[in-house]
């Protein structure tokens, strides 16, 4: 379980995340949306310990993560994967070699296996997300939606507890969407992954939630299931998820 | 007047915080060297900085050791010294031009590279997916550069000295008619052990220099393209002047 606890953060002066309380329940996938540039993603970043609070904490299974040493903290970022926006895979590597990347750096040493034994995993787990046969091509050479289905192979191949998707459909026409979204619910329904997605398409919301939290003006503003957000009153969340120019969310705010 | 002051302080403050910062990164560069990163790993950049770079160093340094044969010449007929002009370049080249241009040269090629690629690989969250899968991007990053520098920059460094001098008996030879025997003969008896050792020492701090400032400021990126774009920017003028400051407190030490 993932407990976010009166969560601050500020840059340059500008608040982001003002006090968020939040927890994330261990085999669901909790879905967090917002407008962009809300602070999802700086949110998602801390359960995760790339960002230091400001103020409050963030705790895993009962453990504060700004309390630990740099041993138990790699050893609880072993049992995470991030999926990031962009992919981030490593462009001097291919894709078989940033696939089994987290298994050859397991716990931030390099360990060395049998290339062949390499190279079948990363097949293995390549074709889990219907992407075989690119694993001799660069990054560079993949579409946007090959990236991020690359992306998840490698964040799914050591078998992590947790796993936190920024904006996986972002920038995807509406059947990659549909392919990653499936994907998503595959991992948290077969593999037992706890998933917490950040997200603004609202399709994608309504088909892999179990719960949904919006966070608006640096603060979770509703916390609950898709059945309840679409019946909540909030007048921040309706215009949000029903497309809204007009109501309390200003444009550019 | 206060808007100035506010400026100054703002400035002075920015530069300590770089200072700090700069400080704060080479110290966990260098710790960052165990566990030590494998050999295949390093392999690209020991290929970049010596391979790559070869050309460069080779068009550069010739063309040092034969236009400063040509001036040499030019200058020392007027006291019929001109017979000395192999020693001359050997001690020249090997204390302290074949080390800080090859810095130089490689200040621009080799910085900017490494700003450019850890800048991009910052803007597009490579860094923090090594850190998110427990790798220190220090160790995995910076660690292999520094190393294959300290190994590759000396050895670009003799071989640059070794190319200047050649070239500066080829005008020598032409213009004056030495025997390659006696320019060698002049070159040994000015040219002293410790003029090569100082040379070599002097381009062991320029490689990490070199390493040490491209890989800072591609750290930090921040903006986008045009962060990256800085970032190069900064890294070569950055290195290049530290080098400047570096040769003369290292030829202070050997020769002061």
């Amino acid at each position: 379980m993932i407990e976010i606890r009166s969560l601050h953060k500020s840059f340059n002066g500008k608040d982001v995340l003002n006090g968020v309380t939040l927890s994330i329940e261990d085999g669901k996938i909790t879905t967090i949306i917002g407008q962009s540039g809300c602070g999802k993603s700086v949110l998602l970043k801390h359960m995760v310990g790339l960002h230091e609070p400001d103020k409050g904490e963030v705790a895993v299974n009962g453990d504060i993560l700004a309390d630990m040493d740099e041993e138990a903290r790699r050893r609880c970022r072993s049992r995470f994967s991030y999926l990031f926006q962009g992919g981030a895979l490593f462009d001097s590597l291919t894709v078989w070699e940033n696939v089994v990347f987290p298994l050859v750096w397991e716990g931030g040493h390099h360990h060395h296996y049998d290339k062949k034994e390499l190279q079948q995993k990363a097949a293995e787990t390549l074709e889990l997300v219907g992407m075989a046969h690119v694993e001799s091509l660069k990054p560079s050479e993949l579409s946007g939606g090959m990236k991020k289905r690359v992306a998840l192979a490698r964040a799914i191949v050591h078998n992590p507890e947790y796993i936190l998707y920024d904006e996986p459909t972002t920038g995807l026409d509406p059947v990659m969407s549909a392919v990653i979204d499936d994907l998503i619910l595959t991992l948290n329904k077969e593999l037992g992954l706890t998933s917490v997605v950040v997200t603004h398409d609202m399709q994608s919301v309504s088909r892999v939630s179990d719960e949904v939290c919006m966070l608006y003006g640096g603060r979770i503003v509703f916390n609950g299931s898709v059945s309840r957000m679409k019946q909540d009153k909030n007048p921040v969340l309706q215009q949000f998820i029903q497309r809204k120019n007009d109501g309390p969310i200003l444009f550019g705010q | 007047m206060i808007y100035h002051q506010a400026m100054v302080k703002k400035s002075l403050l920015d530069a300590a915080e770089n200072v700090g910062r700069f400080s704060l990164f080479v110290n966990r560069s260098y710790r960052s060297f165990f566990p030590f990163p494998p050999f295949p790993h390093m392999f690209k950049d020991l290929y970049e900085i010596s391979v790559r770079s070869m050309p460069i160093i080779i068009l550069v340094s010739a063309f040092m050791g034969i236009i400063m044969s040509y001036q040499l010449i030019y200058e020392l007929r007027t006291f019929g010294a001109e017979m000395y002009v192999g020693g001359i370049v050997a001690v020249a080249v090997c204390r302290e031009l074949g080390p800080v241009f090859a810095a130089m040269i490689l200040a621009g090629r080799i910085s900017s590279g490494i700003a450019a690629e850890l800048g991009t690989m910052r803007i597009s969250e490579q860094i923090d997916a090594l850190e998110v899968m427990s790798v220190n991007p220090l160790n995995y990053l910076v660690a292999p550069r520094l190393l294959a520098g300290l190994v590759m920059i000396p050895m670009l460094t003799v071989f640059a000295d070794a190319v200047a001098i050649a070239g500066s008996f080829l005008v020598a030879g032409n213009i004056l008619h030495i025997h390659i025997l006696k320019y060698i003969d002049n070159i040994r008896f000015y040219l002293d052990s410790v003029d090569i050792l100082s040379g070599l020492i002097k381009s062991m701090v320029f490689s990490q220099i070199i390493v040490v400032v491209g890989s800072y400021f591609g750290f930090f990126t921040k903006g986008g393209a045009e962060g990256v774009g800085k970032a190069t920017t900064n890294a070569v003028v950055v290195a290049s002047i530290l080098i400047l400051v570096a040769d003369y407190f290292l030829t202070a030490l050997f020769f002061g």
